[in-house]
């Protein structure tokens, strides 16, 4: 069973990249460029995960995510951003996002998010003991923890 | 007061009634004095002794009324008590008009009444009366002459008769003669009778008078009043006896005298009694009339004199009045009101002065109220411009201080409240910021600029100030100024605000616009590495490091951008107590522990309590700073960095002094001044925004920083918080305040 992943990014090259890399680990990845393909192509077919940025033209990532919070079937979204702060992580968090990826990304945070999000979803247990089961942080990661960590701090 | 004001009235009424009792009697008195004249009357004489001590008991009183009246006149006089003169000059005047037709009237009523008494009383009228008196006589005597012949005829005629014709004869002759009785004794007894009436009867016996006369002269005539008014003439005349006897035989007859000269002859007597009485009381008159005028004359003297007293104090009370309230008013007591005395002139003058001073004293009111308001006025004005967050100055043209509000104060760090007077060109010279900001605004007024707006530049021990500065010229009577009123703003923190707004706006955009691209940079290296990087041959160690170097690029452009959008964001303050002694110490481990090991010395406070503060904002300035000395000596010998800590109370102040030095090669230049802007910096690769950062932490808690070069050479930054930083009341920098006002 292929999972199947919407990326809405308004950069072209994220959209393009983010598109192989996931495509290559086995994904079933739709892109789309702004709010209103985004809203289509959820129309055409239900996603297992949505990698939404936040920073865009027109409607913005947040609006997006109240819209389908507030409609009710918003599956699992992953936010993501270049300017996060710590308010909007925690607004996203309140809309129901699962995470939120600070860009720029590295790969290997990438495919990690992307796996702990749709095991949250395809267990259907509660989000932060499927966090707690997936978190076997290898080095790397307690690093950008650290860094997210003293982030929240000095903000 | 009401029962004072009843009483007087009281007191008034009594008097009143006395004064017009003692008149009633004394008049009384004067006119049973006349009386005293009147030689027979009792009463008089008895009343002497009492009308003459109440006259005496009057002058006395009015004397005394008089002498304490010209006292009291006296007195005032020398005490040059307001009215006095005028009064005196008013009794002497009334007195002088009053004497002198007194005195002439009672001259000549002495003189008239003297007179008169002896020209009533004068000899003629006294020689007429008795010359009547004689005639009188005369004619009595004439008449009882003719009776008694008439009576000797009737003798003649009984004579030669006797027997029982007598009684006829009698009846005739007394019939004839128009006699009353005609009687006829002989031998001591009646003999014959004829008679009127029965009133006779009384004529039985002869009076012994009669019969001694008879013996004597042989005849006897007398006329004697009577009972009923009338006067009768009794004569009677003997008749010879021719037995020679003893025994007397005579006719006695009694007349009618005519009515008329009865009656005259009586007048005559009495009237002539009464002037001989008078002459001899002549003296005695005279003396009584005189007294009578004296007295009269003195007490009508003494009351015209009191009158004087009396009328002048009337009249001069209300002048007396008003002359003292003329004088509270030119005290400036507006309230007096003078008691309007009579409805005559003096009264209008009195109402006219009353109405005056009612309206001196409303329009002074008036002045007071308005005085008062403008007062309040000014006070509100001062307590707006105390609490005004705006330096508010005015000066005198020569540049002296006339006013200043807190806030100036505060702005310009002199209490210029205290100087007021003084010129601030002259507190200039001591005080620095001061002397700064009046180094512009003097030059701006002596090149005749009087109204400016300038934004001032100052240099203060905390960084640097910027001042919005307005100045006006303030309106004077003339064209030259009354003076400049120079209103300024700290307008730093809004600056400063203004650009951290910006600033934000920028990181946000940098954050977006340099991330963004990040992002696939990133992800194709990362991607390149992972796809073709095997573990051996060289090409795969120059694909490494090229991917490598390009991933640590994408990730120190994002914590450059991640370090601006620090400086530009202000999140919630999280305050908590904890050992900032304890907090350096463990940052100094941290430090010591690293690949490159820093020794820092420590020079910490033991006396320190635990601080009130954001425990991760001051980690982060510590930081920040312990990072910065680390760059700074990296090149030296013996790298060294110290840092102590102090704890400064004042009497309004309880501060922590936290002190970075290090050995390094210091501040550049004029970087020193201006070390915590933004992207000033002296490392090469510096982001600029360390210090600017942390200025901006202490900042939030209410601190100052500063940073200077040591003598010695290196850097020194000294940081000052408060103890407790919700102290906020004793919060060292103003743009603090601002900046709490905007979160």
């Amino acid at each position: 069973m292929t999972a199947r992943i919407l990326v809405v990014d308004d950069e072209a090259n994220i959209r393009a990249l983010i598109d192989e890399i996931l495509s290559e680990e086995g994904y079933e990845v739709t892109t789309a460029a702004d709010a209103k393909e985004a809203r289509s192509a959820r129309k055409r077919q239900d996603f297992d995960l949505v990698l939404l940025d936040i920073w865009m033209p027109d409607t913005d990532g947040i609006s997006l995510l109240r819209e389908w919070s507030e409609g009710g079937a918003m599956g699992t979204v992953v936010m993501m951003s270049g300017h996060g702060t710590v308010d909007t992580a925690v607004e996203a968090t309140r809309l129901g996002a699962v995470d939120f990826v600070e860009k720029p990304v590295s790969l290997a945070k990438l495919l990690r998010t992307v796996e702990r999000a749709l095991s949250v979803r395809r267990n259907k247990v509660e989000r932060r003991g499927a966090a707690a089961q997936n978190a076997v942080p290898a080095g790397k990661s307690q690093a950008i923890r650290a860094l997210r960590d003293q982030l929240a701090r000095v903000a | 007061m009401v029962s004072m004001a009843v009483a007087k009235r009281i007191r008034s009424a009594l008097l009143t009634l006395l004064a017009v009792l003692g008149i009633l009697l004394w008049l009384i008195a004067l006119l049973s004095f006349t009386r005293v004249t009147e030689p027979n009357d009792d009463f008089a004489r008895r009343g002497l002794i009492w009308i003459l001590s109440i006259n005496s008991v009057g002058i006395a009183v009015l004397l005394s009324l008089i002498v304490r009246n010209l006292w009291q006149l006296v007195r005032d006089h020398r005490r040059h008590v307001p009215g006095s003169r005028l009064r005196a000059r008013m009794i002497s005047v009334l007195v002088m008009v009053a004497i002198p037709p007194l005195v002439g009237v009672y001259i000549f009523s002495v003189e008239f009444i003297n007179r008169g008494i002896d020209n009533w009383l004068n000899a003629d009228v006294e020689k007429g009366m008795s010359d009547a008196l004689e005639l009188g006589q005369t004619v009595l005597g004439i008449q009882t002459g003719n009776r008694l012949d008439e009576v000797r005829r009737f003798a003649e005629q009984l004579a030669d008769i006797d027997g029982g014709d007598l009684e006829a004869t009698l009846d005739t002759l007394r019939a004839d003669s128009g006699a009353l009785v005609v009687v006829l004794y002989g031998n001591n007894r009646i003999l014959a009778m004829s008679s009127v009436d029965s009133a006779a009867e009384a004529l039985r016996y002869a009076s012994d008078e009669v019969l001694f006369q008879l013996r004597q002269d042989g005849q006897y005539v007398s006329a004697d009043p009577q009972a009923n008014g009338e006067t009768q003439i009794l004569a009677a005349v003997s008749m010879r006896s021719p037995a020679g006897n003893d025994a007397l035989k005579f006719v006695q007859a009694t007349f009618p005298m005519e009515q008329r000269l009865s009656t005259l002859l009586n007048a005559v007597q009495t009237a002539y009694f009464q002037v001989d009485q008078l002459t001899t009381l002549r003296s005695a008159l005279k003396t009584s009339f005189t007294l009578t005028l004296s007295l009269v004359l003195l007490i009508s003297l003494l009351a015209s004199v009191y009158g004087a007293f009396y009328f002048s104090r009337r009249l001069v009370t209300p002048i007396q009045l008003l002359m003292q309230g003329t004088r509270a008013v030119a005290r400036g007591d507006f309230a007096t009101r003078v008691v309007s005395p009579a409805r005559d002139e003096i009264g209008f003058l009195v109402h006219s002065f009353n109405d005056m001073t009612q309206r001196l004293a409303r329009a002074s009111e008036d002045a007071r109220q308005s005085q008062q308001q403008v007062e309040r006025e000014r006070r509100k004005l001062e307590v707006i411009l105390a609490r005004l967050s705006t330096g508010v100055v005015s000066l005198e043209p020569d540049l002296r201080i006339r006013t200043a509000n807190h806030a100036a104060s505060a702005i310009l760090g002199v209490n210029l409240e205290t100087h007021i007077g003084d010129s601030v060109v002259k507190l200039a010279e001591t005080e620095p910021l001061l002397g700064q900001f009046v180094g512009v605004a003097s030059a701006r007024l002596q090149n005749g600029d009087r109204e400016w707006r300038e934004q001032i530049m100052l240099r203060a021990e905390g960084g640097r100030r910027v001042l919005m500065c307005a100045c006006t010229e303030l309106p004077g009577d003339t064209d030259s100024p009354n003076g400049y009123a120079i209103v300024f703003d700290d307008i730093t923190a809004l600056l400063q605000a203004q650009r951290d707004a910006a600033w934000g706006e920028v990181a946000r955009r940098l954050a977006h616009e340099i991330k963004n691209p990040l992002t696939p940079i990133q992800l194709s290296a990362e991607r390149l590495r992972r796809k073709y990087l095997k573990p051996d041959g060289a090409e795969g160690e120059l694909l490494d490091r090229a991917t490598h170097t390009i991933i640590q690029q994408v990730e120190a452009m994002k914590q450059m951008v991640n370090a601006f959008s620090e400086y530009a964001r202000s999140p919630r303050m999280e305050v908590s107590r904890f050992d900032v002694n304890a907090l350096i110490t463990e940052l100094a481990d941290l430090y010591a522990h690293q690949e490159k090991p820093l020794a820092i010395k420590l020079a910490l406070s033991r006396e320190l309590p635990q601080v009130e503060a954001d425990a991760g904002r001051l980690r982060q300035v510590l930081h920040n700073l312990l990072r910065n000395a680390l760059e700074a000596t990296e090149h030296q010998d013996e790298p060294s960095v110290e840092v102590s800590t102090r704890r400064i109370v004042n009497a309004d102040s309880d501060l922590l002094e936290i002190k970075v030095a290090d050995n390094g090669p210091g501040f550049l230049g004029d970087i020193v001044h201006q070390a915590f802007e933004p992207y000033v910096t002296s490392k090469p690769k510096g982001t600029g925004l360390g210090l600017a950062i942390v200025k901006k932490l202490i900042e939030e808690h209410g601190g100052q920083i500063s940073a200077r070069n040591r003598e010695q050479g290196g850097a020194e930054i000294s940081i000052l918080i408060p103890m407790s930083v919700d102290a906020g009341g004793q919060s060292l920098n103003r743009r603090h305040d601002h900046r709490r006002e905007r979160a």
